[in-house]
């Protein structure tokens, strides 16, 4: 709600209620003063013309009967009456002024109390007349003056009763005037009053409303942060390779967390493993029949079989809870675990819809990302081990499980044997095949290798055509034999590969633990050696290692590996032999390939000639020597020839 | 007392009547005050003055204001003093002959006869040239507060040589 139109207003609106009220207030003074004058000045002194007139009247009357009668016995009680009226009426004309009348209405009393006073003093004198005995004498004065300055005194007591009238009718007309300004002026203040209170309460409503939505929101906001957090240390568990249980139990437990009662369960399948994970704060019945769940794969996808979900559904009714199913996929859309997610019926698994559809959809999410991530490291630590092409173990895990047999035999006290497979001629068959049919014969021999060896054997493939095979627990070194000739048997079949029927053969070459060696690496060394041997004798046999071949296999095997990088490495050279005639002159030159290796020093071609050709590196060297040769031959006839030469020439 | 005493016919007839007993005793040492208005510029007056204002001797105060008697009735203290101690007169006989002054065209004595000192006060009070005897006593009460009793030969009521008793 937009708050500042009603902000703006209330300035305003409060200057008015002040204006009001001050005008209210003011106008309300000036009614109650006038209120006051025209009680005190009207009221009072009407009642005080009225005490006057009787008291006058009263005055007048003592004093004629003081006239009716000639003894002064009696004569004098009236007079006294006169007197003491005459008194009231000096009393009054004081308490008269002491209302503070307005000019108008004081100088009325002013004139009164004149004319009263002339008339006191002809009545004295009339009354002293009477006394006297004079009533003739007395009635003379009364009728020439008493009377006219009694009569005027009257006059001007009327006057004062209609100045007091006219006063009244003044101050009646102002204080109307005077509230019905108030009037104006408080309803005025009521209204701007009611509007800023409206306003205020509006305001108030809306701050309270905010209040409660920011309060809302922040609930929320905390809740997607500790969602935020949670979904971290999953990622984490993810990223750190942790368990997948562990994982899918964390994301299992986080319907729990944002509400209590809710709950889920995850499935996942990991190398056609089905795992689960459930909830714990789901119903126990609920629990046990998931745990008891069966899958089923509908056109890739895992589901629950109709009559599984209406189970499944019957007890999540009875436990009031609505279930929510989830298919979880990578992200080539392929089935890789489901999803179940429990809320209590009547609430929410959150606050509101938005956060309830992304904790499911984070939920869903988190599963997929840890069920993927784990198949993923698995394959990427299968690769690591692996052989790509074979699928056989690689020379890195193939080393561990001698390792682990070697340990397992140090404490059976048994043999290991590592056998080395290299296939006999299997250039010329890639060569003249193809690569795809080499690769063919390659995954057919790696097949044969595996189907013959015991389960807790290893075969491997650890280069192009050579392969190995731990047979562990033998009882002797003869055993290693039995494993040899019976491996040796099954790789002689014939292969039927892309429409070839080829007859393969392999050498091979035995090592045993510990007679040949106590390491992992000489044991293979040696079966590398023991390998070479039997190429050496004639192919398609094998060879058990026999230490006294060790130095000078180790020598020839030692000069084949670095021959491999002779010709990169620059470590071929060429020397001239000069041909002379029989007369004497020079035919030509005979060139010499010399190589000089940085491990090996100086090696005659006489020993690293023949193990090139045995190695198939001798076409590659004789390239080189070739193309050496022309090259310095060229420049020789460019006349470049080096000092030596010339001095030959 | 600065005034003229007029000595009339009715003063000898009255001289002559002092002779006659007096209508009522005063109870013996009462003391009597006369009294007249606080407008009244006479403020002493002599027994022999006083004697003749009740005489009609003297009939009108120096301010030329004629002098108005108030009397107490007959029978009462202050008249029988006047009568017996003051005019050596009987009431019946000071009333004939002041009837016999005005029968004889004098200027007739204007009194007027009240019934108690405080009415008498009163009087004085309400007739500017009125003059009363009354008793002491009574002019002590409120209501002759507002009269002036006169001193008689110098002397007010309670004083040492006071003569109306």
């Amino acid at each position: 709600m937009r708050r500042w139109p009603l902000l703006a207003t209330i300035p305003v609106l409060g200057l008015a209620a002040i204006w009001g009220s001050a005008i209210g207030i003011i106008e309300l003074r000036h009614a109650v003063d006038r209120s006051q004058d025209l009680y005190r000045v009207d009221t009072v002194g009407s009642q005080i013309e009225s005490d006057l007139e009787f008291q006058t009247q009263e005055s007048r009357r003592a004093f004629l009967y003081a006239l009716a009668v000639t003894d002064p016995n009696q004569q004098l009680p009236y007079v006294d009456a006169a007197r003491e009226a005459d008194e009231e009426v000096r009393g009054t004309i004081q308490r008269f002024r002491q209302i503070q009348a307005p000019e108008s209405v004081t100088a009325s009393i002013r004139d009164f109390e004149q004319s009263w006073s002339a008339y006191v003093q002809t009545r004295n004198d009339v009354v002293a007349a009477i006394l006297s005995g004079d009533s003739k004498g007395a009635m003379e004065v009364d009728q020439r003056r008493g009377n006219d300055t009694f009569l005027a005194a009257l006059r001007n007591l009327h006057a004062l009763k209609k100045a007091l009238e006219d006063h009244a009718r003044t101050q009646s007309s102002r204080v109307d005037r005077t509230l019905k300004e108030c009037i104006v002026g408080l309803a005025l203040f009521v209204a701007a009053t009611f509007s800023i209170v409206s306003a205020l309460l509006k305001i108030n409503l809306a701050r309270a409303v905010a209040a409660r939505a920011l309060a809302v929101t922040n609930h929320e906001l905390e809740k997607a942060q500790e969602m935020d957090s949670r979904r971290v240390a999953i990622l984490e568990m993810v990223g750190t390779h942790a368990p997948l249980g562990k994982a899918l139990a964390s994301i299992a437990a986080l319907p729990s967390w944002n509400q209590p009662g809710a709950g889920a369960a995850v499935w996942s399948i990991v190398e056609n493993t089905l795992l689960y994970q459930v909830s714990s704060d789901l119903p126990e019945p609920l629990t046990n029949a998931l745990r008891s769940k069966s899958f089923e794969r509908v056109e890739g996808r895992l589901n629950l079989s109709m009559e599984e979900e209406r189970k499944l559904a019957d007890l999540a009714s009875q436990a009031n809870l609505a279930e929510s199913i989830i298919p979880l996929q990578n992200a080539t859309g392929d089935a890789i675990g489901l999803l179940l997610i429990f809320c209590p019926r009547g609430g929410a698994c959150s606050s509101s819809a938005d956060v309830r559809r992304r904790v499911s959809s984070q939920m869903a999410q988190l599963a997929a990302l840890a069920i993927e991530s784990t198949l993923l490291y698995e394959r990427l630590a299968f690769q690591a081990q692996h052989d790509v092409l074979t699928g056989l173990p690689n020379r890195l895990l193939f080393q561990d499980r001698v390792q682990q047999a070697i340990l397992r035999a140090q404490r059976s006290r048994r043999k290991v044997a590592v056998l080395w497979f290299d296939l006999d001629r299997f250039k010329q068959i890639n060569d003249s095949l193809g690569h795809r049919v080499g690769d063919e014969l390659l995954c057919e021999f790696a097949r044969r290798l595996k189907s013959s060896i015991r389960e807790s054997d290893t075969a491997a493939r650890i280069g192009g055509d050579e392969f190995v095979v731990l047979a562990a627990d033998l009882d002797g070194a003869a055993d290693s034999q039995v494993v040899a000739e019976k491996l040796m048997k099954h790789i002689r079949l014939s292969m039927a590969i892309s429409g070839h029927d080829l007859r393969i053969s392999a050498s091979a070459g035995v090592s045993v633990y510990p007679d040949h060696g106590l390491e992992p690496s000489l044991l293979m060394r040696n079966a590398d050696l023991a390998m070479y041997q039997a190429k050496r004798a004639g192919r398609d046999t094998f060879q058990v290692f026999q230490k006294e071949l060790s130095d000078s296999m180790g020598r020839r095997l030692e000069i084949e590996q670095e021959l491999k990088g002779a010709i990169d490495n620059g470590e071929f050279h060429l020397v001239y032999q000069p041909l002379i005639g029989r007369q004497d002159q020079l035919i030509g030159f005979e060139a010499l390939l010399r190589w000089n290796n940085r491990k090996l020093g100086s090696v005659s071609p006489a020993e690293f000639i023949p193990i090139a050709e045995e190695a198939g590196l001798i076409l590659r060297i004789g390239e080189w020597v070739t193309r050496a040769a022309c090259n310095d031959g060229a420049r020789w006839m460019n006349g470049e020839f080096p000092a030596s030469v010339r001095d030959v020439k | 007392v600065r005034f003229a005493l007029k000595f009339s016919n009715t003063t000898r007839t009255l001289a002559l009547l002092g002779c006659l007993a007096p209508s009522a005793a005063p109870a013996a040492g009462e003391e009597f005050s006369a009294i007249v208005h606080r407008s009244n510029p006479v403020e002493n007056l002599s027994v022999k003055d006083l004697r003749a204002m009740f005489t009609g001797a003297i009939s009108h105060w120096p301010n030329r204001v004629k002098i108005v008697l108030a009397q107490r009735e007959s029978g009462s203290p202050p008249n029988g003093f006047l009568m017996a101690r003051l005019l050596n007169t009987s009431w019946r006989d000071y009333k004939r002959s002041l009837e016999t002054m005005e029968f004889e065209g004098q200027e007739p004595v204007t009194f007027r006869v009240l019934n108690s000192d405080l009415a008498a006060c009163k009087f004085v009070f309400n007739v500017p040239s009125a003059l009363a005897l009354i008793a002491t006593s009574s002019a002590a009460s409120p209501e002759c507060r507002d009269v002036r009793v006169l001193r008689i030969d110098g002397a007010l009521p309670s004083q040492e040589g006071y003569k109306l008793k």
